[in-house]
């Protein structure tokens, strides 16, 4: 039953993710903002795939909100995400993928685990990542299960 | 009369080339069209599964890391 409930958010996804990027952006459609930073880009635009044209808009559109000091760090963020192996990336888009059609209280509560992640000690989060690499399929199914209890235990207090 | 002019062009050129070289290039302004939010979004993703366990686990006491206790038992 939770395999099926897993399939069909994933079929889901890939629906919606394939008709967002059947629909490409049209040059007018785009803000003067939008335009300005593309602007090198407007004689191929046409030309481009859907998909390309969408991420490019809204890396556009975000761009151009930036304050100098966000547009760093998202440069910075980018070398490092230009590091990542192929299989990683994937494996991250896939989870955002699912994470975006979690309800929003469950988005937040992930968010503030993060949070609380970051503020351990770097060596203490590297000890944890080794730790938790180093795990058997069947250990970590194990910790998930205890994880899952204690939130259904938590959700009914 | 025709160094002013030559000097004027030449400085409106570099501006110009300078105004360029700040505008992201497309493979960057993909990856951040990539997310509907703030690209630091993939770094929660990436660490997700810990930062999904650590709150659970709880703060390690004397620096350990509870998490070993956890899979130990």
């Amino acid at each position: 039953m939770k395999a099926r409930h897993i399939f069909v958010i994933v079929a889901l996804l890939a629906l919606s993710t394939a008709m967002a990027e059947d629909t490409g952006v049209a040059w007018d459609s785009l803000s003067a903002q939008q335009q300005q930073v593309l602007d090198r880009f407007a004689d191929s635009w046409d030309s481009m795939p859907p998909g390309r044209q969408q991420r490019l808009s809204t890396g556009a559109h975000r761009w151009a909100g930036m304050t100098p000091r966000e547009r760093e760090a998202a440069q910075t963020r980018f070398a490092l995400w230009r590091e990542l192996p192929d299989e990683r990336r994937e494996r991250i888009r896939e989870r955002y993928g699912v994470f975006r059609d979690l309800p929003a209280a469950e988005q937040r509560r992930i968010r503030e685990n993060f949070r609380h992640f970051r503020q351990l000690h770097r060596d203490r989060r590297e000890r944890l990542r080794d730790r938790y690499r180093d795990m058997t399929p069947e250990q970590r199914q194990r910790l998930h299960d205890r994880m899952q209890q204690r939130r259904r235990i938590s959700t009914r207090d | 009369m025709r160094a002013a002019l030559l000097w004027s062009l030449l400085g409106s050129c570099s501006l110009a080339s300078a105004a360029d070289d700040e505008l992201p290039g497309m493979e960057f302004l993909e990856y951040l069209g990539l997310w509907e939010e703030s690209d630091e979004i993939w770094m929660l993703m990436d660490e997700q599964v810990l930062a999904e366990v650590v709150p659970q686990i709880g703060p390690a006491p004397h620096g350990e890391d509870s998490v070993e206790k956890e899979d130990e038992s």
